[in-house]
């Protein structure tokens, strides 16, 4: 796998304050990384380097190989921003946003015109084109910013926040958009302070807080990393403590006790064991209503790495 | 360029979609230059009024009708309108009445008076809200009244030192002394009309006025992406950041070509507005947008928001206005004021303007084209500098 | 009552809080009435330069006695060229060139030649002859020397000196100028008092106007909407945004009475009549405001509008340049707006010595159009707040 964002060392501070101190990570193509934080963590610092806006004081970002600078075109094409504001002219219709800033990537007239209808439909606004974005909805224009983004076909997309104030439904499919653009080998830089969000969507997480990279990975390794176990809950009717007994009997159970209606089960790790343990419980004679899993979560996780809750 | 023209093209899309650059562009300093026109236009030529001077001669001699003839003199010249009055009722009445603004009374006994060297007086009524025309009538006979004094004078001094006229003689010495040519003249110095006549300066003075507005429309452009966020977007993208800059000065040098054009030449069909030669004129408003242009991108640069911008500029604008003589000529003579008044962008031009619109070669705008574009040089300078640096902030 | 005061309140503390306002509505009005009664205020004299060539004293005396003339506003002037250019650019209305040795010339017993300019369009001729009288109170000494010298073999210096001893056996003729009628500008009138009530009235009203903004970004915020939400009538909301442009317009013009009052002695005539047509014009203003605030989307736009209709009224309404000074046409044209009823009656309280019953009219066609504008306003108001 190729690497797309090389970051290393960033350090920016306004000031008296320390914003990011000693950032670094990379993403591979077609690979989408979540930085996770609260707000004021540094996360926009961050990507602001990431995507040319400000010098960092020291460390080195590289996209595709070419050094990124504030005084630099260089390297520029290769990435897609989307602010966290919805960044876009209200007095100008969809299409019209479109075409100004593919010719700002320099994109030929032929390409843009094919592109702009892809983009179009992807956001599902080739209906409203021609309408202004002020009579948009909040979800519609979420969507035309992201497009914005995707427009030049860059290989790093930069998201910041992209759904913050957006309705459930736009969420929705906003957060489909970024998974599929992973499948079409664009790597993805993913702010958010949304738990679920980078749960669904990142294929790792930093999680920052003060300027600073706790902890890095796969949400697994994460959790690992913090000894989190994954929680199944077997709803069942019988002899609940003989099929406690029974699953703490397997290897990679680390505790099965008794609950209301069933068994809560620790785990490693849930996935692989299931089918083992429900054989087992079903040889106990019981009869299983249901299960559910709940892998230990990242707001666990950063509870524990950084002593405060991730939302403000 | 290329980017900086595109992002140009897209922010006068905007700005005309929006009409508010139209309204503060054209609608405004047009429907005022109007307005001051219609209130304004006919002061500016009360100079030139005629002056309506009665004349009440009682005294009926050589001497009074002189005077006399020196009214009508003036009158052929077109200095005055001269009314001859039986008696100083009518005259007064005339006066009351506002059909003549002032008259001169000459009683019986002037032309002894003068031939004896005895004091005499001629009275002068005006109407009190005339004082030009009683000022000039009182003037004219002072003038004929130092003629007397000059020929009483003459004689006197000439008895005075020891060798003068025989008593016969006085009247005929006399005589001679006021034939003679007085011991001055006034010769005309020519002189150009540099002022600018009252519509083409209400024209000239709103049109450069609103300049400054409509150019700010281009510059806190800059400020407005800031906070609508698509300023990262602009300076993501693979253009250099002096393009977004140029960008915005480009707009707003667009902007104020526009207004200043469609002003130009409406204020010329409108209003007979006299603008002078074309090549002088085109010359003088690039200069100006330029400076206006320069001088906005300074605001827009110090300001932290979009609003914060359109406030202080519009402060700095009713300032250097005020001072730049747009509403209403500043300072006389070479006053303390009136040299402030070079400070400002805005005097320079209508001093430009007044170089051309009455009648001189296009070239004479060149000292006033030169000042401004010492002022963009200066501001647009410091506007280029700090605008970039604010980009990275 | 206490909704109203409240939503006043909240008006007159936002117009406050902004520092481009505090310029616009304290610092600038006062500025302008001390730069107008500096720029035009007092004398309205004509302005004369004089450029004399050489220090001659014949020369050095002309000079002297054109500075004497208190009809005159004279400026030397160090070059030629300097003249000539104030001259052209009306700086100057005329200009005056004394030659180089007049003393000379005086005793060769030749014609002296001044040199005048004005513009061709100006009142050249009209200023000659009051620059000549000064000149000839020098020069017709001269003259009887000249006469004298010639006739009596004397020598020039002698004969002069004895000329300029004889004048008072040479009397001429006196001047003497009377003025009748009433005059439309007493001389009492301080050189403030009328710019002063005419800043009065055009900045009053260009806040009122410039408050339709405040207005416009209530309704577009949806902060109108959200007090109607509460238990507030769209009346009170209504009475309550009237008030506080209203209270707004009344503390700029009371600011502008003191202050001009205690800087520059402004004379504002009985105090009761000013304040009632203060009261009045600032309700008109507040409905001029409103209805503006009512009317526009953007305020922008309505900013723009709003400096055209201020400027606009104020010039045809005697703001700028005094109604009396206007053709008979205009001043009927003027006595349409507003502003030229508060101006008559300012003058009827400052140059006749009015009280509050002498501008009942005044206050009445005031009043008139602030119940107009106001009911114009309320009902525009409630119509774009209460539907959606």
């Amino acid at each position: 796998m190729t690497t797309v964002l090389a970051a290393e060392g960033l350090i920016k501070s306004f000031d008296d304050l320390i914003a990011v101190n000693g950032v670094s990570f990379e993403i591979a193509e077609g690979e989408t990384f979540g930085l996770l934080g609260p707000n004021g963590a540094g996360k926009t610092t961050s990507i602001s380097m990431v995507a040319g806006l400000l010098e960092p004081d020291s460390g080195t970002i590289h996209v595709a190989g070419t050094l990124i600078r504030t005084n630099s075109t260089a390297g520029r094409s290769d990435i897609g921003l989307v602010p966290q504001e919805i960044a876009i002219y209200p007095d100008l219709t969809a299409a019209e946003n479109l075409r100004f800033f593919g010719r700002l990537y320099d994109m030929p007239d032929d390409e843009l015109d094919k592109r702009l209808r892809e983009v179009l439909e992807v956001i599902g606004l080739s209906e409203r084109q021609d309408d202004l974005v002020s009579e948009f909805s909040g979800g519609m224009q979420r969507r035309l910013n992201i497009g914005i983004g995707l427009l030049h076909r860059p290989r790093l997309l930069i998201l910041d926040e992209p759904t913050v104030g957006v309705d459930p439904q736009s969420r929705n499919a906003i957060l489909e958009s970024v998974e599929d653009l992973s499948g079409e080998g664009i790597a993805v830089l993913y702010t958010t302070h949304y738990m679920e969000e980078a749960e669904r969507l990142c294929d790792r997480v930093a999680i920052i807080d003060e300027g600073v990279v706790k902890a890095e990975g796969t949400r697994r390794e994460l959790v690992s990393l913090v000894g989190e176990k994954d929680r199944i809950r077997v709803t069942v009717g019988g002899d609940l403590v003989e099929v406690a007994r029974v699953v703490a009997e397997l290897p990679a159970v680390h505790e099965a006790s008794p609950a209301d209606s069933g068994v809560d089960v620790l785990a490693d790790d849930a996935s692989s064991l299931l089918p083992e343990l429900l054989t087992r419980v079903a040889a106990t004679g019981a009869n299983v209503t249901g299960v559910a899993v709940s892998e230990p979560n990242l707001e666990a996780v950063f509870l524990h790495l950084t002593g405060k809750a991730l939302r403000d | 360029m290329g980017a900086a023209t595109l992002i140009a093209g897209k922010d006068l899309r905007l700005r005309v979609r929006d009409r508010s650059a139209f309204i503060m562009g054209i609608v405004t300093p047009l429907a005022l230059a109007y307005i001051f026109h219609l209130v304004f236009g006919g002061t500016f030529t009360a100079e030139a009024l005629d002056l309506e001077v009665g004349l009440v001669d009682l005294d009926n001699t050589q001497v009074s009708q002189s005077l006399a003839e020196a009214l009508s003199g003036l009158e052929s010249e077109g200095i005055l309108v001269l009314t001859e009055f039986d008696d100083a009722t009518a005259a007064q009445t005339a006066v009351e009445e506002g059909e003549t603004d002032a008259y001169i009374l000459l009683n019986p006994g002037l032309g002894d008076a003068a031939i004896q060297a005895k004091p005499f007086t001629i009275e002068v009524v005006g109407d009190v809200d005339s004082q030009t025309t009683t000022q000039v009538a009182s003037s004219i006979a002072s003038e004929f009244g130092s003629a007397i004094e000059r020929s009483q004078l003459s004689v006197t001094t000439a008895i005075a030192l020891g060798e003068g006229p025989s008593p016969e003689e006085v009247v005929s010495w006399g005589e001679e002394a006021a034939l003679r040519p007085p011991p001055f003249a006034f010769t005309d110095v020519s002189a150009e009309t540099r002022q600018l006549d009252g519509n083409t300066f209400f024209a000239a003075g709103m049109a450069v006025f609103f300049l400054f507005f409509t150019v700010q429309f281009g510059v806190i452009g800059l400020l407005e992406e800031r906070q609508s966020g698509t300023l990262a977007r602009l300076l993501a993208a693979p253009i250099g950041h002096s393009s977004v800059v140029a960008g915005k000065a480009i707009l707003s040098f667009a902007l104020g070509l526009i207004s200043m054009t469609v002003l130009i030449v409406a204020t010329h069909y409108l209003m007979d507005a006299r603008w002078g030669p074309p090549l002088g004129v085109a010359l003088l408003v690039i200069a100006g947008v330029l400076a206006a242009t320069s001088i906005m991108g300074v605001i827009a640069a110090t300001a932290t928001s979009a609003d914060g911008a359109a406030n202080l500029g519009a402060i700095i604008a009713v300032i250097l206005g005020m001072l730049g003589g747009t509403f209403f000529p500043i300072g006389q003579g070479n006053d303390l004021l009136a040299r402030l008044s070079y400070l400002t962008p805005h005097a320079w031009f209508m001093r430009g303007l007044s170089d051309i619109s009455g009648g001189g070669e296009w070239t004479e705008v060149l000292p006033a084209v030169g000042a401004l574009l010492l002022f963009t040089l200066v501001f647009g300078t410091v506007a280029w500098v700090l605008l970039q640096r604010k980009l990275t902030q | 009552m206490r909704k109203i005061l409240a939503i006043a309140g909240s008006n007159v503390r936002r117009m406050l809080r902004e520092r481009s306002n505090i310029f616009f509505v304290f610092i600038f009005p006062i500025a302008l009435i001390l730069l107008i009664g500096a720029q035009f205020g007092g004398d309205f004299d004509p302005g004369v330069g004089i450029h004399q060539e050489d220090q001659d004293p014949l020369a050095a005396a002309i000079t002297e006695e054109i500075q004497r003339d208190d009809s005159l506003a004279v400026t030397i002037f160090d070059t030629r060229d300097e003249l000539i250019d104030a001259v052209e650019r009306g700086t100057v209305q005329a200009g005056v060139f004394i030659p180089v040795t007049v003393s000379e010339l005086a005793e060769a017993g030749e014609q002296v030649e001044v040199g005048f300019v004005a513009r061709p369009d100006g009142a050249g001729p009209q200023l000659q002859s009051v620059v000549g009288a000064g000149v000839a109170r020098v020069m017709t000494p001269v003259g009887a020397a000249q006469f004298g010298a010639e006739k009596t073999g004397a020598g020039f210096d002698e004969a002069l000196d004895v000329a300029r001893s004889q004048t008072d056996a040479a009397p001429g003729l006196d001047v003497e100028t009377t003025a009748v009628g009433e005059a439309v500008f007493p001389s009492t009138l301080g050189r403030f008092d009328l710019g002063a009530a005419q800043q009065l009235v055009l900045f009053t009203f260009l806040t009122a106007l410039a408050g339709s903004a405040a207005l416009i970004l209530s309704r577009r915020l949806g902060i109108s909407r959200r007090m109607l939400s509460t238990p507030t009538s769209s009346g009170t909301i209504v009475g309550g945004e009237a008030t506080g442009r209203w209270a707004v317009a009344m503390v700029q013009g009371l600011y502008i009475v003191i202050v001009t009052y205690l800087l520059f002695q402004v004379d504002w005539g009985d105090p009761w009549g000013a304040l009632v047509i203060l009261i009045a014009f600032s309700a008109v203003g507040a409905g001029a405001g409103m209805l503006m605030g009512a009317t526009f989307k953007n305020d922008q736009q309505a900013g723009g509008i709003g400096v055209v209709l201020s400027l606009g009224l104020a010039a045809l309404g005697g703001c700028m340049l005094p109604i009396e000074l206007f053709s008979p046409a205009m001043t009927r044209v003027a006595h349409l707006t507003p502003h030229a009823w508060a101006l008559d009656g300012f003058a009827e309280l400052v140059r006749r010595d009015g009280t509050v019953a002498d501008i009942l009219p005044e206050i009445g066609v005031l009043i008139a159009y602030a119940t107009v504008l106001l009911l114009l306003a309320s009902w525009r108001l409630r119509a774009v707040i209460t539907r959606p």
